[in-house]
């Protein structure tokens, strides 16, 4: 994993993602590196999902059902998301999530690559057969019910995905278009402990405690044992500053003192 | 896995299983050593040439077996880095079974199980209250009531641990999580089994998986953590009572 307190990806980010806060004052520098961290980190998927979709077009015609699709298009899948493991020591696992077809009984169709320890990646398999015992009724979940139709980014967690990949993570996504009509998701996992190594560095640079808190107030990361990862807070009560990374896309507050 | 005396001679076993010549011979002798307890829910099956060795068949067949287990939910099997076959889920013990398994466990056994269950439940059920988000407590809501609605004590017993298990993934603790799934795998089927299914036990379950869930919703951990251990108490006490009248019939 990687030790050095970069982005997703380790080239630097010319944008700057929120300029000013809600008080019209420029936040510091510290706030600017977390907000690029998640500009990037979206940035990264955008690019992913745009590649996702591209393959999975020219693989496919627009009569093919989702069954189809995922078919015809998992060995671009592939070897788009080890490309992606690779470059991204982050990441656990990155894939596309299919809306279940109406028809079919609806099966749940889910091409997932999860890395591997030999630097190789594997497909992970999820129940999806709804009837069956261990059924991943993924539709149900926060990031396929706040991406798929509303066409936003977001960041899910942190949650331990029973059932799924069962680990704690947060799970980044971006809706998936094909033949112009949306398809399903496409989404980057990033275990708890792997993120933390990641924001860590860039939450330390605070003079004071700091934290990153999801839009349910659930804690992200912090600076401090007051506020640790999978604690609940209500900010506006914590007496710190907010500032929202809105521009990054992702759906995160820094508060800090 | 762990063998005991109690178990047939390993030679003899193997040639039974072999002349069967069959999948589910295998998926049954797997199944049954997990009935057993000699293999835990969350525990790993070893290798699949070990396990075809030990119950002398060609590592085909015992792929077929495994994939039997599958099919009935039992075993899951991943690949790559934590790759390999999990236990999942306990066989649902027939009536003999958990008779069986209800006159080998003492009162004291079994109350200590409770004390654990206690224990392991209402942590989560408190941190699941500070934790969890009310988009999270629909689906939690959905779960508490799956029992009455079960058509049948496997199924019910299933749906029980099922909500057990949500409340513990609401937690966000790992290892809660995976204590919660092997006390599931111990308690549940034998409330089900034995005591309560038939009788008005599903709907009064239901009701206080109800007071768990409003009391998580409410966010109030003390309430949570109160409202569960009452739960899982009345639970472990139908176990024991029914064991005790065990007892009382066979002396």
């Amino acid at each position: 994993m990687s030790s050095s307190p970069s982005p997703l990806e380790a080239a630097p980010a010319a944008e700057l993602a929120d300029p000013l806060d809600e008080s019209g004052v420029a936040p510091p520098p510290e706030v600017d590196a977390l907000s690029r961290w998640f500009t990037r980190a979206f940035a990264d998927l955008d690019t992913l999902n745009a590649d996702f979709c591209e393959h999975l077009e020219k693989a496919s015609s627009p009569e093919d059902d989702v069954v189809a699709l995922a078919r015809l298009g998992r060995d671009g899948i592939k070897k788009r998301s080890k490309r992606f493991l690779a470059e991204h020591p982050a990441a656990d696992g990155v894939g596309v999530i299919f809306a279940r077809a109406a028809d079919a009984e609806g099966r749940g169709v889910i091409e997932w690559w999860e890395r591997d320890a030999s630097l190789g990646v594997h497909r992970y398999a999820f129940g999806l057969n709804p009837s069956g015992d261990r059924f991943y009724d993924y539709e149900k979940i926060e990031w396929f019910v706040m991406t798929f139709g509303s066409g936003q980014h977001w960041i899910t967690g942190p949650y331990i995905d029973y059932l799924g990949v069962d680990e704690y993570v947060v799970t980044l996504t971006a809706q998936s278009s094909v033949h112009g009509r949306p398809v399903g998701i496409a989404g980057v996992d990033i275990k708890m402990s792997d993120l933390e190594r990641e924001l860590l560095p860039l939450l330390q640079r605070f003079p004071g405690r700091a934290a990153l808190v999801t839009t349910h107030g659930s804690v992200l990361a912090s600076n401090t044992s007051s506020l640790i990862a999978g604690d609940r807070v209500r900010p506006a009560e914590l007496g710190l500053k907010e500032h929202p990374l809105r521009a990054s896309g992702a759906s995160v507050t820094v508060v800090y003192e | 896995m762990r063998t005991t005396g109690a178990e047939p001679h390993p030679a003899a076993a193997a040639e039974e299983a072999q002349q069967a010549g069959n999948a589910h011979v295998i998926a049954d002798r797997i199944a049954n050593s997990i009935s057993l307890g000699l293999l835990a829910v969350g525990e790993r099956l070893p290798p699949e040439i070990e396990l075809a060795q030990q119950f002398g068949v060609a590592v085909a067949t015992l792929r077929k077996g495994l994939a039997v287990l599958r099919e009935r939910g039992i075993v899951v099997t991943h690949r790559g880095r934590s790759g390999g076959s999990f236990v999942v889920k306990a066989p649902f013990p027939s009536d003999a079974e958990s008779e069986n398994r209800l006159r080998s466990l003492s009162v004291v056994e079994l109350r200590d199980l409770r004390d654990h269950s206690i224990s392991v439940g209402s942590t989560t059920a408190r941190l699941a209250a500070e934790r969890a988000w009310d988009g999270a407590l629909a689906r939690l809501r959905e779960l508490a009531t799956s029992v009455t609605t079960a058509p049948t004590a496997a199924t019910a017993a299933s749906a029980d641990s099922r909500f057990h298990i949500e409340v513990a993934v609401l937690a966000q603790s790992r290892r809660l999580m995976n204590a919660e799934l092997e006390l599931q795998s111990e308690l549940t089927p034998l409330l089900w089994a034995q005591s309560l299914f038939g009788g008005g036990g599903a709907r009064s379950i239901q009701e206080q998986h109800l007071r768990i869930v409003d009391a998580i919703a409410s966010g109030d951990g003390d309430a949570a953590a109160r409202a569960m251990a009452e739960h899982i108490s009345a639970d472990a006490h139908c176990v024991i009572d029914a064991k005790l009248s065990l007892e009382v019939t066979s002396s």
